[in-house]
């Protein structure tokens, strides 16, 4: 009996302690799971799926967000009562976007709008709403409201490089603000560049070992080469590579980040003796990282722009053992190319003595060296 | 002695349990215990609602902690939270029911000298409570052996994966088969717990291969939906969470049938040892 009685009692305390908003919070997840399985499916052939039912999926959502924020309210939240109100704020970000796809502007504007209103309380939120209305503004070529939203989500958001909401993007937008400024009054770019400098440097100081440190820090580098003061971001970039370095494992790819010293040392009219010793040192520290391939083409580049095709050849032969398949897709690439080639020729008579082919005729050029002419590039 | 022979021993006593199958009176326990089991599964899954909150909650929270109240996590952790909650249930209500149902068996068989089949079970109730925690602490023993092989040497060989869960089957049986008689010796002969354990595994021993074979082929053919059961995450992305809900609820609705039939058989063939049977 007295069991019994003690395990009512540590029923009723346990009662006592549930978050009401628990169970709504259960739903919600539940019809916002279904809806996006709904919109997964329909993404599959978007263009199968009629506007009519886009719009009824697009109202399911906003039904999700009018069934379940309506018990909200906006004095101390629980946990659940704000993961609630992530969720009704989410599902109408989900409308926004179908109806942002059907190219319906009204619609996705008076849900801007309504986030605002209901939920502009949540940093989030509202840097979500900025984001996205500062990527309308600049669609509209609008610089002005997209400075304005911009610092709106840099003024409200905390940047969390590894988030894949809108704090993931925080980090890029004082360097997008001041680009956006730099490019209407082009005087001013040192000014506007300072402003986003003091945002990063304060970052850096701030959060001293963390991914935001390094990521604020290729800001700087940037920064720099924007200004075109390549030992500047030259520096930064040593600094980001040596903070990866001691990190294990590695937030980012550190031989990413001597790559782009190389492309840094390139730009600020460095010696073609050391940019080849920047580019092999990828090659020596990172034999293992897909840098290694950009550095071992870029080599390669290197030597053909000095008129050094055999030491090309032989980079490109490297390139050829050792990620066959990158040029393999290239050299099918290539046959693709020039059968299409053949066939203009046979149609037209005359055979057309341009582009990459020539050279790659001209100099003997095994297939590979103009296979990786469509690879991406060295800067 | 020719294998047939236990095969067909086996074939007879599940004949007489399945010959059984509409007698209402027997199925009562048995409706008692699915009866609590669906009613700790809604509970689990109806967590959310207004009115199963202040339970649910907390019961959802302390089995599988904060993240199960969420969706679809509460799907995945399902199994294991019916699982624990299961244990509670075989040790307080199965217990009860088996003995219940091994008294009802034992009288359609025709054995003389039993009484009523509940006051029998209640009077037994806390001996049937500790054979039945000492039945799970055994097969949780044995799962405990199992999990002991190396997970890299499990997921990196197929064999020894099916190895290990045919060992992990074979022992679940020949533990079940060494405790079978237990119930039977306690509601039937009135005995306490150490002698009704030895003299189960002597009528087990005695008896080895009808029981083995009774206890095993029910347990085999539920094996599928176990092994089902333990794959959430891929039936819960492949259709939709729901399915392990469902997946959960066919199981039991298998297993009260193979329950039935195997207590039926166990007390048919109990009641034949002891040469009680007409």
């Amino acid at each position: 009996m007295r069991a019994w009685a003690l395990l009512a009692c540590g029923l009723l305390l346990a009662a006592c302690g549930v978050d009401g908003h628990v169970g709504a919070r259960f739903r919600a997840e539940r019809d916002l799971f279904r809806a996006n399985q709904m919109y997964r499916d329909a993404s599959i052939r978007p263009s199968l799926v009629k506007d009519a039912d886009w719009r009824e999926l697009a109202a399911r959502y906003q039904g999700l967000t009018d069934r379940y924020s309506a018990s909200l309210g906006a004095t101390s939240p629980t946990t659940a009562e704000q993961e609630l109100q992530t969720i009704s704020a989410g599902a109408l970000f989900a409308a926004a976007r179908i109806f942002g796809s059907l190219q319906d502007s009204t619609q996705v504007l008076e849900i801007f709008g309504r986030l605002e209103r209901e939920f502009g309380h949540m940093a989030a939120v509202a840097g979500e709403v900025a984001l996205a209305r500062a990527g309308i503004a600049e669609g509209r070529h609008d610089a002005e409201s997209a400075i304005r939203y911009y610092q709106t989500v840099v003024d409200r958001v905390e940047p969390d490089p590894q988030d894949a909401g809108v704090a993931g993007a925080v980090l890029d937008l004082p360097l997008r603000i001041a680009r956006l400024r730099a490019n209407g009054h082009p005087e001013d770019a040192k000014d506007v560049y300072l402003q986003a400098r003091r945002y990063y440097e304060d970052k850096v100081a701030s959060h001293p070992g963390t991914l935001i440190q390094i990521d604020a820090r290729t800001r700087l580098a940037e920064i720099a080469a924007d200004l075109g003061d390549w030992r500047a971001s030259t520096r930064s970039l040593r600094q980001v590579e040596a903070d990866l370095r001691v990190q294990d494992p590695p937030p980012r790819d550190p031989a990413v980040i001597r790559y782009y010293i190389a492309g840094s040392m390139s730009r600020g009219d460095a010696p073609k003796d050391s940019l080849e010793q920047a580019l092999e040192s990828v090659l020596a520290d990172y034999p293992q990282s897909d840098a290694a391939i950009q550095a071992r083409g870029s080599l390669a580049d290197l030597a053909l722009v000095s008129g050094q095709i055999d030491e090309a050849i032989a980079h490109l032969d490297r390139l050829r053992a050792d990620r066959c398949e990158l040029v393999r897709a290239g050299e099918r690439d290539l046959v693709d190319h020039l059968a299409v080639d053949r066939r203009d020729e046979r149609v037209s008579g005359r055979s057309r003595r341009d582009g990459p082919r020539d050279a790659v005729r001209a100099h003997r050029i095994p297939i590979w060296v103009w296979c990786w002419s469509k690879m991406p590039h060295f800067e | 002695m020719s294998p047939i022979l236990p095969l067909g021993v086996a074939l007879r006593a599940w004949q007489s349990s399945a010959s059984l199958l509409f007698r209402s009176a027997i199925w009562l326990p048995f409706l008692l215990m699915a009866g609590i089991q669906a009613l700790a599964l809604g509970l689990l899954l109806g967590f959310h609602h207004d009115l199963l909150l202040p339970v649910g909650a907390p019961l959802v929270e302390m089995l599988a902690g904060r993240e199960a109240m969420h969706y679809p996590v509460l799907y995945l952790a399902l199994p294991m939270m019916f699982a624990k909650v299961n244990l509670g249930i075989n040790v307080l209500v199965a217990s009860l029911a088996s003995g219940v149902a091994t008294v009802l068996f034992a009288r359609a068989f025709g054995s003389a000298n039993v009484g009523s089949a509940w006051r029998a079970a209640f009077r037994s109730w806390p001996v049937l409570i500790v054979l039945a925690a000492l039945s799970i602490a055994l097969v949780l023993g044995v799962s405990y052996l199992t999990s002991l092989v190396p997970e890299e040497t499990r997921s990196g060989s197929r064999g020894v994966r099916w190895g290990v869960r045919a060992l992990s089957l074979l022992l679940f049986v020949l533990v079940q088969s060494m405790l079978a008689y237990t119930t039977a010796w306690v509601v039937l002969r009135g005995q306490s717990i150490w002698p009704a354990l030895r003299d189960s595994v002597r009528v087990a021993f005695r008896t080895f291969l009808p029981t083995f074979i009774v206890v095993g082929i029910p347990a085999l053919l539920l094996y599928p939906f176990s092994y089902a059961v333990g794959r959430v995450e891929w039936i819960a992305s492949k259709f939709r969470p729901e399915m392990v809900s469902a997946l959960i609820g066919v199981q039991l609705f298998f297993e009260l049938v193979a329950t039935f039939v195997v207590v039926g058989a166990i007390t048919r063939l109990f009641l034949w040892r002891m040469g009680a049977a007409r």
